[in-house]
């Protein structure tokens, strides 16, 4: 992983590669932006940068500093990451692992120049461990860079955000997920395009979906819904059974049906076409909307937006789906 | 050294250097003059206003060579050790990751200990509010009664979760946020120094994003050098801080004056395609609706608003556009948007949404108008039906209380002459206001008879009756507040005719019934329930309203 590797993240490259041309990068950094984007890869890339044997303006990738940080075996680059303490719960990270960082981190380098410590999806650290990690962010001994990454990092604490430098990460244009798609995973351009819009400008959303599949999905899904508008309320019970085992599915499932309405929504104000997610759809979306009036389809996108901020909380998915389909249907 | 960021390069080493804690800095400094030095301290505030520098320099000063004294000297041994952090007499804990019992017991052993070469031993003890209730509990005999070579310094962002016993053993300061201008002018300060140019208005743009903590400021100022080298200009500033263009605000102001929901999805798409940040962008948003709200509403809004005469000038076109009742449902609307889109994984949709809805707000009404149009509804209902609830006055009482109402409006009862132009459920709020048990008691009873020379209350039950005769000087208190005036008043138990107005307390019951019949048969009609019920073959026993 080299800088030149990044894709869609200029601005951000930029400022770090000129930090380090100036010899200005300073001991804490936040990267922040939304999920999938590449933080981590521009962290994991920013350290091979800085450990690098060659000491170029970019990582060689062949020397063995190089080589152990893409393999995650260097001695010196720490990554620390969210874990579920009990099944079931929550992955946060905890007060003790932030010990462990002070720990290792009091220590001197061992073969490389710095010693890298990167917290991942740092905005889920519990109270405890944001505290504690307070000092040793604002000081830390000696030659030692800290790399917070977080996707909402306003749910960090002040006292960490103001100790730390915040490079922004921004959401990827359909442009590069496509390049990525047909890149990583030997997709067809149009196949690619179709699937980026979908992406919503993270990567990790279509990465591991297959565009068939999506839209196969989509199509059955739309086949339920118009189903149910005939007033059947048992197959909404029966559609929703399933996911009792599945949150992804369930997220998935209310997601498809936010976009959907946010695009009636978008297609009852006349709004231009190049807004909608589903421009290949509009005759289905104008049909779809001439039976709704707005303040139908915003009252229910608030409904499903405030379902799908409840799934990703954890609440059961069968219970959470059964409420807002059968509101739905009302 | 190796480069080190402008919050730890020039963080402050005498007193002179802190900015905007001038009271607590002058209070310290006086007391080493006076030789009056507390043995505990308590430093509370937001971070990066100096608590843990003026901690340093305050060790710094009980320790120095030429001390104690007002002005350390930064040069002698102990001085540089301190700033180095190596000194074995000014002992920095993390109080964040030391907070148990056992920590505490640890330290209050080697407090015992004589200092080994300073005068004194200080203990800073920073992000003091994690530490356990044990914890705490276990420093209070130390803290109050510590050896007398033994100084205690706490910090902490939040005092609250300090516990009482320690505060009060404490000398407690709390540091201020530092206003904008003193911000600005060190940021310059800071500028000239590490030889950036810096143009003065960028350099408000970033203490204003701050929010006054000085660090927050330098951080910025790191973030904002890192991306321009050395000259830094205001739309430059502006890009590296994710701050909006004004002209997307306005233009976004303008799509909702004219209502136009199109053209705010396009600026969206814009938006998020720019790769701007959106919850920046909501908060922008936010500021400017407030600051056309406080030039609508502000005879001199400059000073509140701190834009420019010639900026207010201009904004004035669009304030004028909207009323102030949209603009407060809009700042509202959006402050609960920016909340949500912290935390959502589609901040895209929620904002669209947002601004749609706000492009459809209607001009919020007066609550007055509205109260007024309920009851003239009630008025017309309750003339419709065969009785009246007494002709409503003002809440004032008192002036209206002789002249009968409207007529026509009226249907005379017998063998009670009804109360005229007093308002019965305004006088048992009012009493309600003034003594709650009274209130209570008037809240069963109703007004019998009103005339110029005495009033009579009804009451139709024993145990109401009964209690308000116990009350009886302070029901005629109120009523004479009520009325403004001495009227004579009488108690009564007496079945209450059909013809008399109901009590409150049966008013409160009858709607009450009322809305449970209604929700019931709007539920029992409800298809969704319907299904259920054949679902389950259930049947429904009771109805209940939650929440």
């Amino acid at each position: 992983m080299s800088f030149t590797e990044i894709l869609g993240q200029k601005r951000a490259v930029e400022i770090l590669r000129r930090e380090r041309a100036h010899d200005r990068v300073p001991h804490a950094y936040l990267f922040c932006g939304p999920e999938g984007v590449g933080k981590k890869r521009t962290a994991l890339a920013l350290a091979q940068v800085l450990e690098c044997a060659a000491m170029g303006e970019d990582a060689c990738g062949s020397c063995p500093a190089c080589r152990k940080v893409a393999h995650d075996r260097h001695p010196d680059v720490h990554l620390f990451q969210p874990v579920a303490r009990t099944k079931g719960a929550t992955a946060k990270i905890h007060i003790d692992q932030v010990r462990e960082l002070q720990g290792v981190i009091s220590l001197k380098a061992m073969e490389g120049r710095k010693k890298i410590m990167i917290l991942d999806d740092a905005d889920r650290m519990v109270e405890q461990a944001a505290n504690a990690l307070l000092k040793t962010l604002e000081e830390p001994p000696g030659d030692a860079l800290l790399i917070l990454i977080a996707a909402f990092p306003d749910l960090l604490p002040a006292t960490i955000l103001s100790r730390s430098r915040k490079v922004r990460f921004q959401p990827l244009s359909d442009e590069v997920v496509t390049q990525v798609l047909m890149r990583e995973k030997g997709m067809e351009e149009a196949e690619a395009r179709s699937l980026a819009r979908f992406a919503q400008g993270s990567l990790s959303r279509v990465m591991e979906m297959e565009l068939d599949d999506l839209l196969s999905r989509r199509e059955r899904f739309l086949g339920e819904i118009g189903r149910w508008k005939e007033g059947d309320l048992s197959a909404v019970f029966a559609f929703a059974e399933p996911f009792a085992k599945n949150a992804g599915d369930a997220i998935d499932f209310v997601t498809y049906l936010l976009e959907w309405t946010r695009d009636l929504i978008a297609v009852k104000l006349r709004g231009p076409e190049g807004v909608l997610i589903y421009r290949d759809q509009v005759p289905d979306l104008e049909a779809n909307c001439r039976g709704a009036t707005l303040q139908d389809l915003l009252d229910q996108f608030e409904g499903l937006q405030k379902t799908l901020q409840k799934l990703e909380r954890n609440v059961n998915p069968r219970l959470a789906l059964e409420v807002a389909l059968s509101r739905l249907v009302a | 050294m190796s480069y080190q960021v402008l919050a730890r390069k020039y963080r402050p080493q005498t007193f002179e250097e802190i900015i905007g804690q001038g009271h607590i800095t002058r209070t310290l400094q006086n007391a080493i003059g006076a030789d009056r030095i507390a043995q505990g301290f308590l430093f509370s505030g937001m971070r990066g206003v100096g608590k843990t520098t003026l901690a340093r320099v305050f060790a710094k000063a009980l320790n120095c060579k030429t001390g104690p004294t007002r002005t350390p000297c930064n040069a002698c041994d102990d001085c540089r050790e301190i700033t180095e952090g190596t000194s074995v007499d000014v002992i920095e804990i993390d109080g964040a990751s030391n907070t148990g019992v056992d920590d505490v017991r640890e330290l209050r052993e080697n407090v015992l200990y004589a200092p080994a070469r300073a005068r004194y031993k200080v203990y800073i003890i920073d992000e003091v509010h994690m530490l356990s209730k044990s914890a705490f509990n276990a420093l209070l005999k130390t803290l109050e009664e510590p050896p007398a070579h033994v100084i205690f310094i706490f910090a902490t962002t939040e005092p609250h979760k300090v516990p009482i016993t320690i505060q009060s053993r404490c000398q407690c300061f709390s540091f201020r946020k530092i206003p904008l201008q003193e911000v600005t002018a060190q940021l310059l300060r800071l500028a000239k120094e590490e030889g950036v140019q810096l143009e003065q208005a960028a350099a408000q743009l970033i203490a204003r994003a701050s929010e006054g903590s000085m660090r927050d400021a330098q951080s910025l100022m790191d973030q904002v050098v890192s991306f321009c080298g050395t000259g830094i200009t205001t739309a430059e500033t502006r890009k590296v801080l994710g701050l909006v263009d004004r002209q997307v605000l306005d233009e976004c102001t303008r799509a909702l004056v004219e209502r136009d929901a199109p053209r705010a999805l396009s600026l969206v798409e814009e938006l998020s395609s720019g790769g701007h940040d959106l919850t920046e962008f909501c908060k922008a948003l936010q500021w400017h609706l407030r600051n056309l709200l406080m030039i609508r509403i502000l005879e001199d809004p400059e000073k509140i608003t701190a834009l420019s005469g010639e900026e207010i000038t201009r904004l004035k076109i669009s304030a004028d556009a909207l009323d102030e009742g949209r603009l407060i449902a809009f700042v509202e609307h959006l402050n609960r948007t920016e909340e949500a889109l912290r935390r959502t994984t589609t901040p895209r949709f929620l904002l669209e949404i947002a601004l749609v809805k706000m492009t459809r707000m209607q001009p919020l009404r007066e609550f007055q108008e509205i109260a007024a149009q309920l009851k003239a509804l009630e008025q017309r209902l309750a003339s419709g039906q065969e009785r009246t609830g007494g002709e409503t006055s003002s809440l004032s009482g008192g002036k209206k209380y002789t002249s009968s109402a409207p007529p026509g409006s009226r249907v005379v009862s017998e063998p009670f002459p009804e109360s005229p132009g007093l308002d019965w459920e305004a006088i048992v709020r009012y009493a309600q206001k003034v003594s709650l048990p009274v209130g209570s008691i008037l809240e069963h009873g109703f007004l019998k008879t009103a005339e110029e020379a005495r009033i009579v209350i009804g009451f139709t039950k024993q145990i109401h009756y009964d209690r308000a005769r116990e009350k009886k000087q302070k029901i005629q208190e109120i009523l004479q507040g009520f009325l403004h005036r001495e009227v004579p008043v009488e108690l009564l138990l007496h079945t209450r005719p059909d013809s008399m107005p109901l009590t409150l307390q049966e008013k409160k019951q009858e709607s009450i019934r009322r809305r449970k019949d209604q929700i019931r048969r709007e539920s029992l009609q409800n298809h969704v329930i319907q299904e259920a019920v054949k679902i389950f073959h259930g049947k429904i026993t009771e109805v209940r309203e939650t929440s």
